[in-house]
Parts: structure tokens; C-alpha cells; sequence
């Protein structure tokens, strides 16, 4: 039995650790939209690990190595049966796509399953076709999970169970090799605004 | 779809029988719309998240974040609040258990915490209000909701139909549960092993002793009253095991077993055993009609209903194998003057026919090996005997769980070479350090360790049962404990004879690969590793 009554009085400690949090100040909420949320932006750069992934057509793709130098990246951990906020996730990729399309140089969307062994390349191209991806600008991956944990905790985005993974978002600008994190999810607009700031220098 | 909701559809009928008019709304048009995200003729709901994000059909369906439970969830730092009827019909306000549920158990972000803590209490809801926040995301109150609840485009009748159903969701909890105690039952079919048999209730009957005692001990702890509303006391109950042998031939197994759950209510079926025989499809079958939640059998013959919901498996048993093994004949170059051995049993032919299917070509198969058209190369052997390679006989057998499980370390050890074990079990030094803790439990209870593999599977599944009840506290609902299921297992630190467990929404598998094992007289447990995990639908 691993009932803890005792951490009852612990609670309000939980609570105010929560408040002060060290992290810079995101952006105020979105452009006069009443109900945009808020999220954290953060720059990091990042030791990546070389490993070999599998894309929706169980082609391998050379993970970082794969990842254009002279285009904008925008990635994601996903799942494809995760509930709440995957699907935000993903349509909001895809929501932003039309916009991000127009950018020049035209960005990659990296979403990467954090669940591999149930997201074989069969699964995400089901997942994909639901999100209309189609194209070659909106890559899918899985691999060998040894692998894909490797990548979240080198994006210092691992969680033992996947179920409790946060809403991230990377964005990297062409030549760079700097991350920015967006902490939390994000409207379509929010995300836009932050692929062009990539590209101004 | 799978109904498995008798109660409700008696409350539909006699909804039906006297009161139809549509003003009320259709609860079972609703639970459509709550369940797929799209009404009766196929059209989309469609609404808007975050503000500027579409989400339709699918991915708009409330089922996606508050679950089929209605209890919402709490996953990557967001939280989904609970919308069963009666947690909408009165003022929210956050209990201890509800606190708990959210915050001790998980590993939760600190902007999550935050938020938690600046929840404020809301009035109750009633049916414009409640319209009001799917359609304008506004609490009863005028607060706005959190923009990840979509606001939705919703017609009148679309509207009324969510809100009846909505009402009618969590309206009384599942049976199986009273004040004091909760029932389980386990289930062994005909055809089970005796040995394995006693193997397994001895092992459930003594995690439910121990569980048992420590709740009392917890209860009777001074200053805590069971009467004491919102405790978490309130929410341990007293594990009562049934256990249900079936009999006859599979058609007569849901009478039996009607029978049983009529005699005794239970909220669930716990681990389970199986032989070769039959499988477990019937019971399934009959789960998924009940909604009955059965969590981990011990069986290689898994029921594979289409879109079955109450069943959790720790693999797909032999169809798990067929495919890692055809993965492993083609990349070890085994596959000319294959053939198989395959018996009477269902379990044999499910493997066999599997293993037909994933290579896209049937091997010649046979009950023995003299009956095969010439003398195989290599040989697949389905049952638990194992035929011997060598020079008289094949080069290689491969042989699965079922063969592996029959056989103490000792005799897995002395096999000769060539001789290959295809299965999900992971051999002794991959599950290190965690099998230690799991054998000194067994110590502490004075249990031997025959059937090993078997035992730690069912205590197991009594831990993780355990655990789920947990994240419950008093909200006995079946759908519920799914759920928490889903959520909960990769968070084990054990996972019984295996290297690694994990679930999530409606995922049921537990384990989704294989290794190929060999014997080995200086490994622990007399196997090592001759091919490393290997997931089927992963392999390029
Ligand atoms: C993408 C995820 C998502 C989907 C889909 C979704 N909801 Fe929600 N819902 C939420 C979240 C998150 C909240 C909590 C909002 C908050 O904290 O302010 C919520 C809150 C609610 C509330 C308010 C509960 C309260 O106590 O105030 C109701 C009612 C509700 N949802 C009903 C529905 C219905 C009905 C559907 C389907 C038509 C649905 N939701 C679909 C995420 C979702």
C-alpha cells in the first residue's frame, strides 16, 4: 500500500513553491483575443544526441543530422492517443501551417511521438491523415524508445510517465543552434509570430 | 461501439416510455456526440481552442479530455475539470480528495499547481448555464473558462441532447462497492493448469490479507473516524476476492458467468488464468456487454473484439509472437525449411495462422514431426513441448512463452543450443534490480517461487488494481478505474515478469514486443538475450 495521508498537511507548501517561479515573463495573451493563453519563452541550446529515427513511411531519418540548417524548424512531442493536449498541439501546427507555408525560408513541422512503441509509422500516417498533413514540410517520427527518450531528455523534456508530458513547442531559426522553448500551449497567431520573430534578426 | 451500460439504457427506455418529448433532449444523441464528436448523420462538431485553434469531429469530442468517465483528467499540467451530472448539478468545491487526486500522485508542472490554487468555487450549474459554457466558455458566474475547453458551435437540439446526457453521466456509481466493502473476482477458465492455478490465487489471496490488514490498521489509527466525511479514510474499503471457475465448453461461459455477477456483484475482475485450449474471447465479450472492467488474465489467447474497451492485456499473447517471430525467421535468414508444429489447441492455431499471416505465406505445419511433407530446417513449435534440434532432428526451434513458462530455470538452462524462446517475458538480469523487491515480498508472505513468471504477473495486477482504486477514492465508477488504469501503468516500478509496461487512452497491450531468448547454463534463470526487444510495427 503506498497510501501517503501525510502529505495532507503538505499541501499549501505545494501550493505557494508553485508561485514563485523563476522563469522570464512569456508574452502577454495574444492580440486582444480574449481567450488566448498565456505560455513562457525560454532560449536554450541544446546537446542533441545522433540517433536513427523512423518517419511516418518507417523511412529512417538521421535525427539531428536530418533537421534542415537553412530553414526553420518547429517541433513538438505528441502522441497519437494522448487526450488533452496533443490535439491542441497538432491542429495548432496545423492551423498555422497556411501562414507559415508563406515564409521564406519555409519552415519544417517536427512532430515527435513520445509513445513509439505504440506509434509505429502505421499509426502517425493514420494521425497525420487526420491532420491533413500531407507534404514534405511536416515530418512524423517515432524509433526505438531508448532513442526517443534520449531526445526528450536532451530537450530536458522527459517524464517517466508520458501521460503526464507537457504542452512544448521548439522553434530553432535557420543557422542557429539555439532552442527557443515555448512553456504551455499557444494560439495559431501566437505561434506564427514567433516563427517570424525567427527570421528577424 | 460497445453500449456495456445496461443501467442506462433501462433509464433511456423508460425515458422513452414516458416522457419523449424533445424539449428534455436525447441522452443517447448526446452521449454520440460526448463519445465521437459527431451526431447521427455523420456531421462534425466543430468548435474553437486556445481562441484561434479548429478542432472538429474527433478531436472536438468531450470524450478526448474529460473521458468516458466524465471525470475529467489531469495530464501534462492541464486540468480537465470533472462534468458528471452530479459534480455540475451542485457548487464546486475542491475536497481533500479531489486536491489528492490532482496533486500527490503525479508529477505535475508548478504552473499547474498554481492554477489549482487559484480555482475559485463555482456555483452550481443548471441548463441554460450549462449551454452557455460549451457554446460561450463562461462559467455559471460570468468567469471565463480556460481557452483549452473549446466554445462550441452547437444548434439548439445538439445542445439539449449534451445536456441530457451530461446529466445522466456518474448519475450512481458502478456496483461491486458498498461503505465498507469492494468486490473483485478472478476468473479461471476450464482448460487452466491446476498448478498454475493454485499458483495464482495463493498469490491474490495474500496481497488481499496484507492490503486488508493494512487498511484496518490505517482505520483504526486514532482520530480517524470512517464517519469523518472527506477524509481520505473515507475512501479504503475491504478487498473482498471472488473466484469464478467456468466450466463446460466456452458457449455456456457467459451464462455461467451472468450467474456469478448476479450472486455477487463485483466492480471488477482481477488477473485471471487461462489454458491453451480455449482463449479468453468469450469472457471478453461478456465483460465489454457488462462493462465490466477485467484487468490483466494470464492468458496467451487474448479476446480480440473490435474496439473492446473493458479488457486490459498484458500482450497480445501468441499473435504478439507470430509477428516478432516473423521478424526474427526473415532477419536471421530462418526462413527456408521452416515449418510448424502445430497442435490442437486454439491457442496453437491462433499462433500459427498468425505467423501465416505476418509472413504473407503459409508454412507447412503438422501436429508432429513425422508428419511433416519433408524433414524441417527449422521448426516452430506453438505448444509446450519442445522438440530437440540437433543432428537427427531441425537446426533450430523456436518456441514461445507457453514452452518457456512450463520449464523451471534449471531445466530452461540444460536445453541444447539452437533452441530459441520467442517472448515478451524478459529474462532475469533485464529486470533486475526490480524482481528483487517483488521476491521479498513473496519471502515476507512465505510464498515459494514455482510458476515465478506467473506469480509476479498476478501480483501485479493486484498492485496496479490497488493503485488505480487509489486515484479513485470515492468515485466508484468503472469507467473511472479504466481510466485510471490507462494513466497509471508506466508509472509501476515493477512490471511482474516483464521489462516494461506502459499504456495510455484506449491502448490495451501492455508490452508490444518481443525478445528472442536462448538457454544459457551461466546466465540467472538460465536465459540470455540472443536478439534484443524488438517492437513488430517498428521494425524496418
Ligand atoms: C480539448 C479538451 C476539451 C474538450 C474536447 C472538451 N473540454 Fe470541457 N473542459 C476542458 C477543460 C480544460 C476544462 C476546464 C476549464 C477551466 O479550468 O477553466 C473544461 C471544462 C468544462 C466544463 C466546465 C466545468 C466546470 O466545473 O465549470 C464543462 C461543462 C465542459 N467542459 C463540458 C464539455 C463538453 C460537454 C464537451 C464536449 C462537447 C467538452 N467539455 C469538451 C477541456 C475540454
Amino acid at each position: 500500500m503506498r497510501f501517503r495521508p501525510w502529505l495532507l498537511p503538505w499541501l499549501p507548501v505545494l501550493f505557494v513553491a508553485g508561485c514563485g517561479e523563476g522563469r522570464t515573463a512569456g508574452p502577454a495573451p495574444g492580440e486582444g483575443q480574449a481567450s488566448s493563453s498565456a505560455y513562457t519563452r525560454e532560449e536554450h541550446s541544446y546537446a542533441l544526441p545522433e540517433v536513427r529515427l523512423l518517419d511516418r513511411h518507417g523511412q529512417p531519418f538521421a535525427f539531428p543530422a536530418g533537421l534542415p540548417a537553412d530553414r526553420p524548424v518547429l517541433l513538438q512531442f505528441v502522441f497519437t492517443t494522448c487526450g488533452t493536449i496533443c490535439p491542441i498541439l497538432s491542429n495548432t501546427f496545423r492551423e498555422a501551417r497556411r501562414e507559415l507555408e508563406r515564409l521564406d525560408p519555409r519552415p519544417l513541422l517536427v512532430s515527435l511521438s513520445i509513445d513509439p512503441e505504440q506509434d509505429t509509422p502505421e499509426a502517425l500516417r493514420d494521425y497525420a491523415a487526420g491532420l491533413q498533413a500531407g507534404g514534405r514540410d511536416w515530418v512524423f517520427l517515432t524509433g526505438r524508445r531508448e532513442d526517443i527518450e534520449a531526445v526528450q531528455k536532451a530537450f530536458d523534456a522527459w517524464h517517466r510517465n508520458k501521460m503526464n508530458h507537457e504542452p512544448l513547442t521548439f522553434l530553432r531559426a535557420p543557422g542557429s543552434s539555439t532552442w527557443v522553448r515555448l512553456n504551455g500551449l499557444s494560439s495559431a497567431a501566437q505561434l506564427v509570430r514567433e516563427a517570424r520573430g525567427l527570421l528577424r534578426p | 461501439m460497445s453500449p456495456g451500460r445496461r443501467g442506462c439504457a433501462a433509464v433511456l427506455l423508460a425515458l422513452a416510455a414516458c416522457s419523449p418529448g424533445p424539449p428534455a433532449g436525447d441522452p443517447e444523441r448526446g452521449r454520440l456526440l460526448y463519445l465521437s464528436g459527431r451526431r447521427p448523420d455523420g456531421t462534425p462538431l466543430e468548435a474553437r481552442a486556445q481562441g484561434d485553434v479548429p478542432v472538429r469531429g474527433a478531436d472536438a469530442a468531450c470524450v478526448r479530455c474529460h473521458q468516458r468517465s466524465g471525470m475529467g483528467s489531469a495530464e501534462g499540467g492541464m486540468l480537465v475539470l470533472p462534468i458528471t451530472g452530479p459534480r455540475l448539478a451542485a457548487p464546486q468545491e475542491w475536497s481533500n480528495q479531489d486536491l489528492m487526486r490532482y496533486l500527490y500522485r503525479e508529477e505535475q508542472e508548478r504552473a499547474f499547481k498554481a492554477k489549482l490554487l487559484q480555482m475559485r468555487i463555482r456555483p452550481a450549474y443548471d441548463r441554460p448555464s450549462l449551454i452557455r459554457a460549451l457554446r460561450e466558455g463562461l462559467r455559471p458566474d460570468g468567469h471565463p473558462l480556460d481557452p483549452a475547453m473549446p466554445r462550441y458551435r452547437l444548434s439548439e437540439e445538439d445542445a439539449r441532447d449534451l445536456a441530457a446526457w451530461l446529466e445522466r453521466l456518474g448519475a450512481a456509481p458502478s456496483p461491486g462497492v458498498d461503505e465498507e466493502r469492494i468486490h473483485f473476482a478472478t476468473v479461471i477458465l476450464p482448460d487452466a493448469d491446476p498448478g498454475e492455478a493454485t499458483a495464482l490465487l495463493e498469490t491474490l489471496e495474500a496481497w488481499k490479507e496484507r492490503r486488508n490488514q493494512h487498511v484496518l490498521w490505517e482505520l483504526q489509527k486514532p482520530g480517524h473516524s470512517v464517519r469523518f466525511k472527506d477524509t481520505l479514510y473515507d475512501a479504503l474499503r475491504l478487498w473482498e476476492l471472488h473466484v469464478w471457475r467456468l466450466e463446460g465448453p466456452p458457449s455456456s461461459w457467459p451464462e455461467q458467468l451472468t450467474a456469478l455477477l448476479e450472486e455477487q456483484p463485483v466492480f471488477a475482475l482481477v488477473s485471471g488464468l487461462g489454458g491453451p485450449r480455449f482463449g479468453w474471447g468469450p469472457v471478453q465479450a461478456w465483460c465489454e456487454a457488462e462493462g465490466l472492467p477485467c484487468l490483466f488474465p494470464w492468458t496467451a489467447l487474448p479476446g480480440e473484439e473490435d474496439g473492446a474497451w473493458y479488457s486490459f492485456w498484458f500482450h497480445e499473447g501468441v499473435r504478439l509472437e507470430a509477428r516478432a517471430l516473423a521478424v526474427f525467421l526473415r532477419q536471421r535468414k530462418d526462413l527456408e525449411g521452416a515449418a510448424q508444429l502445430v497442435g490442437e489447441t486454439a491457442e496453437e492455431r491462433a499462433g500459427a495462422a498468425a505467423l501465416d499471416a505476418a509472413l504473407g505465406r503459409p508454412l507447412p505445419r503438422a501436429a508432429r514431426v513425422e508428419e511433416l511433407p519433408a524433414p524441417p530446417r527449422v521448426l516452430v513449435a506453438w505448444g509446450a513441448a519442445l522438440p530437440r534440434p540437433g543432428p537427427a532432428g531441425p537446426e533450430r526451434v523456436y518456441a514461445t512463452t507457453r514452452a518457456l513458462t512450463a520449464r523451471s530455470a534449471a531445466e530452461l538452462a540444460s536445453l541444447p543450443a539452437g533452441l530459441f524462446f520467442v517472448t515478451p517475458c524478459a529474462p532475469d538480469p533485464l529486470l533486475e534490480p526490480a524482481i528483487r523487491q517483488d521476491r521479498v515480498w513473496f519471502r515476507n508472505q512465505e510464498l515459494p517461487l514455482d510458476h515465478e513468471r506467473l506469480r509476479l504477473a498476478a501480483y501485479f495486477a493486484a498492485r496496479s488494481l490497488d493503485n488505480a482504486l487509489e486515484h479513485l477514492f470515492e468515485d466508484f465508477y468503472r469507467d473511472f478505474l479504466v481510466e485510471s488504469i490507462e494513466h497509471g501503468t508506466e508509472e509501476r516500478m515493477t512490471f511482474g515478469p516483464f521489462h516494461r509496461l506502459s499504456l495510455g487512452r484506449d491502448q490495451r497491450h501492455a508490452a508490444r514486443g518481443c525478445f528472442l531468448l536462448r538457454p544459457d547454463p551461466d546466465a540467472e534463470g538460465g536465459l540470455a538475450v540472443e536478439e534484443a526487444w524488438t517492437v513488430p510495427g517498428l521494425a524496418e
